[in-house]
């Protein structure tokens, strides 16, 4: 099974002689025609014919195109080349295969020698029918072929998008050469010898090139519409054997040393493109090449790679790193994997004596309002429990005053970021975390745990199914102080009243969202759903609401609530 | 963008350097030139030199500030290594930044340049694998102009005053705990410059006024137009768009400075720099580490031990954007 391979390069010499000298194509199945890019200068095409007279099967072409990106130039290119092996009558090939120059072998020549004997009757070129399937990423497709470009993409891009403009205003629709089937793909191509001389014989004749001359990116339509037109459909594979990615911006991505183990992994035969200065990867792929005699690696099927290329893109195109945009800003949370538990209630008095019941146990070591806006108490009474219990006489008044080594000091660094100091918190303790909150608290970490699949929000509230009496727990001393004059229904529309001004009503705070958010491109869209679930204490499962529960069973509201709260209580329903 | 008094400042300062060594004509050529003020820092050097011609720097640009270590006579055997010399004032040329600016427009327009201090060193996504160079080419074809980087505060396991560096110490090995708790991002009102603060010296110096904490954010791989100055050290250049641009596409990269600054020298430099008040704010943040080098940085919940690039990418403090 002999292979011509066509090299399309440019650039420095240095590397293409380090693809040619590759052991590789040190093989006499094989033979490579090398087209070398006239923009590359005269002194470089010497020195490249001179280094490579002591390579027997390397022939560089004499006719040297000058080379554009996006125009007709490097499919003449490519057909100089399939000409040199199609006349060439000493070595006469079964398969011409397109490579550039900065393409590399990733299996041995044996792998695929036998791969192209097992499919003698195809050829291996992307073909997509625009009728079926978009094929490029972003850009126009069929306005390629459709509107004339007289201006270069990359050197002329003001006059290039005006023309285009100025035609599509027209409507301008060159008419097609007759009965060609338009195609589009990647260039590398697997021919047979046969459809190489037919295409190279189509593509020369005149109406054909001029159609093509003048189109836009040629090089990825006119030879896949030529095999589509002088072969049959079925005689085309409809892939390629080359390995290739595109990244969003529609340009191939490039491979360095670290991604050895990804290409080895790919069913193709070589892959593009690879960075001039990743010396391990050409190397670990060109000793496999020489060492693998008797192994045949047979791929059953090539298909369109995607995979861990798209997860990637995918993975860190939502990433937020810091540095990130302001509407998405860099959230340490994101990386948090702990489950923990948010203790909340109408009355914040009543969930700091819970709290306090469960901390005496030492089951558990939950915090108090961690994010109260003007202080941080990590755990109210902690000096006092201390004493009371004779522990330690030994600390000092300000170790004390720390719980799990946070104190009041931490309140300004807790206030500049929030959510890190949450993240910290659910980091640094060994065993669940839990502490209090109330929706008046802070805004950003109130709306993070709203959204946050790994907290779980219990309701604690004092044994009361009326909904003023649940309100009046709420109040603190001096505000229950100041309703001691008001009885019955004055009284339940002063503290309606109160709570209308200042707070909402706790159930509805944390379920309440707006209605419509603004996303990144700021179109106005549902916000997400609510992720954490709120659950009353009573339905509560689960070790740490077992705990909650006996606490609660153990407290009397006259321990908790002053005279005044019970006053107002007994106020509301006089006689 | 045309800044006038930032072209007559960096003129004037040009004045205050004098050439001990000019680069070689291959050095003028070379592709990623990085550039660098010091003062007294020659035990830093020969790990500075290998760690970025590593990476694949070609070309050094040294500032000397009257050093009096024997740093010149270190330099003149490096062979990649260009030396100025000045016995001006660090404060008036703006923390050293005017010298720099001077010459990043003389050696470095149109090119990758780096512009670090001798005691940070870049990590960029796959840094143990790919070049500085094959990370531009990167960036060159995403469009991106600038690197956005985080400084990262680094420091041993063991008090300030007992972890000595030295030329054979690799600092990577001798500090390489941080925090991982913090970080926060402040941004303008227009959305296009971030201010990045954290890391230990928030937590140990800055606790209780934390809005006056250093900024850690720093662009020193930019590539260089003669227009460009660096205005505020290198957190900020008078060109807005590549001061913090990685909300500009999701293509883009950005890395990491690694800051090895809590080593036992700092208190022989403190003591200096407080006599000099040659630094920020009168050398303020140095009168904290002349007192007080017997602290132990090292919190067994809040360090952790740097494990190569990959890490700090899962931990968000850089990404890589789409390069794969």
């Amino acid at each position: 099974m002999k292979v011509a391979f066509i090299v399309l390069c440019h650039g420095p010499v240095d590397g293409v002689l380090e693809l040619l000298n590759l052991p590789y194509f040190r093989n006499d199945a094989i033979k490579l025609y090398v087209h070398y890019d006239r923009k590359s200068g005269a002194k470089n095409a010497d020195r490249l014919r001179k280094e490579t007279t002591s390579l027997k099967n390397v022939v560089v072409l004499d006719q040297q195109i000058n080379c554009r990106w996006g125009e007709y130039s490097l499919v003449e290119a490519t057909l100089l080349g399939l000409e040199a092996a199609v006349n060439d009558s000493e070595f006469v090939p079964e398969f011409c295969y397109l490579i550039s120059g900065s393409c590399f072998p990733i299996k041995p020549f044996e792998a695929l020698q036998s791969y192209l004997l097992a499919n003698l009757n195809k050829d291996f070129i992307e073909a997509v029918d625009p009728q079926v399937k978009q094929w490029s990423v972003g850009g126009y497709e069929t306005e390629r072929l459709r509107l004339y470009y007289p201006f270069n993409f990359q050197t002329q891009r003001t006059l290039f998008e005006a023309s285009g403009a100025i035609q599509r205003f027209l409507r301008i629709s060159r008419r097609l050469p007759p009965a060609i089937n338009i195609r589009f793909g990647a260039q590398w191509f697997c021919l047979r010898r046969e459809t190489a001389r037919l295409t190279v014989a189509y593509l020369r004749k005149k109406g054909v090139r001029r159609f093509f001359k003048a189109s836009w990116i040629p090089d990825e339509s006119a030879i896949q519409s030529t095999v589509a037109t002088v072969r049959f459909q079925h005689e085309n594979a409809g892939f390629s054997l080359t390995y290739y990615e595109f990244n969003s911006a529609g340009r191939p991505i490039t491979f360095y040393d670290d991604h050895v183990d990804h290409l080895a992994k790919q069913p193709h035969f070589f892959a593009r493109k690879r960075s001039h200065d990743a010396q391990k990867l050409i190397e670990t792929f060109s000793l496999q090449t020489a060492k693998d005699n008797g192994e045949r690696i047979r791929p059953d099927r090539i298909y369109k790679p995607t995979g861990h290329f798209r997860l990637h893109q995918k993975v860190f195109a939502s990433a937020s790193a810091i540095g990130n945009r302001p509407e998405q800003p860099f959230n340490p949370l994101i990386q948090n994997r702990n489950d923990y538990w948010v203790v909340t209630g109408t009355s914040p008095a009543y969930v700091r004596a819970v709290l306090r019941k469960v901390r005496k146990w030492e089951l558990h070591c939950p915090y108090d309002y961690l994010f109260n806006k003007d202080r941080l108490v990590p755990a109210h009474e902690r000096l006092e429990l201390e004493y009371l219990t004779g522990k330690d006489p030994a600390l000092s008044a300000h170790e004390l005053s720390k719980f799990n080594g946070y104190s009041q000091e931490d309140t300004a660094r807790r206030n500049y970021s929030p959510l890190s100091f949450l993240f910290e918190v659910l980091q640094n303790q060994d065993s669940q975390v839990i502490f209090a909150l109330d929706p008046t608290d802070m805004p950003l970490i109130v709306d993070h745990i709203r959204r946050d699949r790994h907290a779980h929000l219990i309701a604690v509230d004092p044994p009361f199914d009326n909904l003023t009496e649940k309100r009046i727990f709420r109040l603190t001393d001096e505000e229950a102080e100041g309703f001691q004059d008001l009885r019955g229904t004055m009284l339940r529309d002063a503290i309606f009243s109160h709570f209308e001004k200042g707070h909402t009503e706790l159930l509805t705070a944390w379920s309440q969202l707006p209605a419509v958010v603004e996303n990144k491109k700021g179109e106005k869209v549902p916000p997400p759903p609510t992720l954490c679930s709120m659950t009353p204490l009573a339905e509560a499962t689960g070790g740490i609401a077992d705990c909650l529960k006996s606490a609660v069973q153990e407290i009397s509201l006259e321990d908790v609530f002053s005279e005044s709260h019970r006053k107002l209580i007994s106020n509301l329903n006089p006689g | 963008m045309l800044a006038p008094h930032l072209s007559y400042r960096t003129w004037r300062r040009s004045f205050d350097l004098k050439t001990i060594k000019p680069p070689s004509t291959v050095g003028r050529k070379a592709d990623f030139p990085l550039f660098c003020c010091l003062r007294n820092e020659l035990f830093r050097l020969p790990q500075f030199l290998d760690y970025y011609r590593g990476l694949g720097v070609q070309q050094f640009y040294f500032i000397d500030n009257d050093s009096t270590d024997g740093l010149q006579d270190y330099l003149a055997e490096q062979e990649d290594c260009a030396v100025w010399h000045t016995k001006a004032s660090y404060k008036a040329s703006n923390f050293g930044m005017d010298w720099c600016n001077y010459l990043l427009r003389r050696f470095g327009a149109g090119k990758w340049t780096l512009c670090v201090d001798p005691d940070e060193f870049l990590i960029y996504p796959h840094c143990e694998t790919r070049s500085i160079g094959e990370l531009t080419r990167y960036m060159d074809e995403a469009g991106q102009r600038s690197l956005f980087t985080t400084m990262i505060d680094c420091y041993s396991d063991r008090p300030i005053e007992e972890t000595a560096l030295d030329r054979d110490t690799n600092p990577f090995d001798l500090c390489p705990y941080f925090d991982r708790f913090n970080f926060t991002q402040t941004f303008n009102e227009k959305g296009d410059h971030c201010w990045v603060q954290g890391g230990v010296r928030m937590r140990k110096s800055f606790f209780n006024m934390p809005f006056k904490a250093p900024a850690l954010n720093k662009v020193p791989l930019i590539k260089w137009q003669k227009n460009y100055f660096y205005t505020s050290s290198m957190h900020q250049t008078n060109a807005r768009n590549i001061n913090c641009n990685l909300s500009q596409s999701e293509m883009f990269v950005s890395g990491c400075l690694f800051h090895f600054k809590y080593v036992s020298e700092l208190k022989k430099k403190s003591e200096e720099e407080l006599a000099r008040k040659q630094h920020y704010d009168n050398s303020s943040e140095y009168s904290k580490y002349a007192s007080t080098t017997s602290e132990v940085y090292y919190d067994k919940d809040i360090s952790v031990r740097y494990n190569g690039s990959k890490h700090l990418e899962s931990m968000q403090f850089m990404q890589s954007g789409e390069w794969f």
